[in-house]
C-alpha cells in the first residue's frame, strides 16, 4: 500500500504526539475485539517509491504467534530463575555446614556438640521421578556449566547416587565429557536392606 | 587388592583416608535413623580398609572389597563414615607433594567417582568399538 505518514494518520486520527503511554497502549490492544476487521499495523519507509509501505496483521494471529511464545519464554526463564536459586541456597547451605565443621577441627566445639549441629543439616532421601530427574539434570547442567561429580548432585536433588549414574547416562550424548563418571554397568548395585 | 575403576569401593570398621583436597559434605540421615557424614577426596585420594566389617559382608555396595588393605584410589573419591572424621595429620604423600591423612574409626564407605588422570588417559587410547 503506498501511503503517506500524513494520510496514514488523518485516516486514524493519530498524531505524532499521542499521549498514551505504552501500558495503556498494550491494554488497547489486550482486549480482542469481535470487529470484521482487527488488524495490526507495520508501517516502514518504502525502497521502491516515495511514500511508505503498510504491512498488516490479523491482531489474533499477532497474538498467538507472538504473544504466546513470549509468554512461554517467560515462563522458561522463570523457570531458570527459580532452579538457580535453589542451587545458590543448596551452596550456601554447604558452606555453613563447612564453617561449622572447621570449629569442629580447630578443636572450637567438640565431637558431642559437633554432632547435635550436624543433626541440623541432615537430610532424608526421597523418591524422584526418573525422566523428572533426567529434566532437572540437564537443566543444572546447562545453566550452571558445571560437571558436577554425581554425588554432590545426589545431594543437591536428594536422592540415591545411582539415580544420578543412572541420568548422566542418559546425557553423555549431549555432554560426552559426563561418560568418565559413570562405571560399567553391574558395578553399582546397593545391598538390599 | 587395589582398583581405581569408577565405582568400585571398599567397606570398613575403619579406614584411612589420604587426599590433598578434602571436601566434607552436609549429613545424611538414613531410613533407619543413623546419620552418615559424607565426604569427598579430590587430587589423587587413596582410601584403605584398616579394620575389617564384624560380618565380613558389605552392607552398602554388593560390590565392594572389605579385606584388610584392600583399597581404591581416583581422583575423586565419595564416601560417608558413621562418626565425623576428626583433624587430619598433614605429611608425605605420594612423590614430591604432601598430603592430608584422616583416620575413621568408625563403619566406612568409599567409592571411586572419577578414576585416576593415568586410566582416564589410557581409555582415551583405546580404540573405537567396531
Amino acid at each position: 500500500m503506498n501511503t503517506t505518514l500524513k494520510q496514514l494518520q488523518t485516516m486514524t486520527g493519530t498524531s505524532a504526539g499521542s499521549q498514551l503511554s505504552a501500558k495503556a497502549e498494550f491494554d488497547s490492544f489486550k482486549m480482542l475485539s469481535d470487529s470484521k476487521v482487527d488488524v495490526l499495523c507495520r508501517i516502514t519507509d518504502s525502497q521502491a517509491h516515495s511514500g511508505f509501505d503498510i504491512a498488516t496483521i490479523e491482531t489474533r494471529n499477532f497474538y498467538l504467534n507472538v504473544h504466546d511464545a513470549y509468554l512461554n519464554e517467560l515462563k522458561k526463564m522463570e523457570s531458570d530463575v527459580s532452579t538457580l536459586k535453589q542451587v545458590v541456597k543448596w551452596q550456601h547451605n554447604q558452606i555453613d555446614y563447612n564453617s561449622y565443621y572447621n570449629a569442629f577441627l580447630l578443636e572450637q566445639v567438640s565431637e558431642s556438640e559437633f554432632e547435635e549441629i550436624a543433626a541440623s543439616f541432615a537430610y532424608e532421601t526421597k523418591e524422584i521421578d526418573d525422566y523428572e530427574l533426567l529434566e532437572s539434570v540437564r537443566k543444572v547442567i546447562s545453566l550452571t556449566e558445571i560437571e558436577y561429580p554425581p554425588s554432590e548432585l545426589a545431594e543437591f536433588f536428594r536422592c540415591d547416587y545411582t539415580k544420578i549414574v543412572e541420568a548422566y547416562r542418559s546425557l553423555t550424548s549431549e555432554v560426552p565429557s559426563l561418560a568418565h563418571m559413570i562405571p560399567a554397568s553391574g558395578l553399582l548395585s546397593r545391598v538390599e536392606p | 587388592m587395589r582398583s581405581n575403576v569408577v565405582c568400585s569401593s571398599i567397606e570398613g570398621e575403619g579406614m584411612e583416608l589420604q587426599c590433598r583436597k578434602f571436601f566434607p559434605r552436609p549429613p545424611r540421615k538414613l531410613p533407619t535413623g543413623t546419620i552418615i557424614y559424607p565426604f569427598t577426596l579430590s587430587i589423587y585420594g587413596i582410601a584403605t580398609v584398616t579394620k575389617t566389617l564384624e560380618s565380613q559382608k558389605s552392607t552398602w555396595q554388593t560390590t565392594s572389597m572389605v579385606a584388610l588393605d584392600d583399597s581404591i584410589n581416583g581422583e575423586s573419591i565419595d564416601g560417608y563414615a558413621e562418626k565425623p572424621l576428626g583433624k587430619p595429620v598433614v605429611r608425605k604423600g605420594t612423590g614430591r607433594h604432601k598430603a592430608s591423612f584422616i583416620v575413621s574409626k568408625a563403619h566406612c564407605f568409599a567409592h571411586v567417582q572419577i578414576g585416576t588422570r593415568d586410566s582416564l588417559q589410557d581409555s582415551k587410547k583405546k580404540p573405537a568399538l567396531l
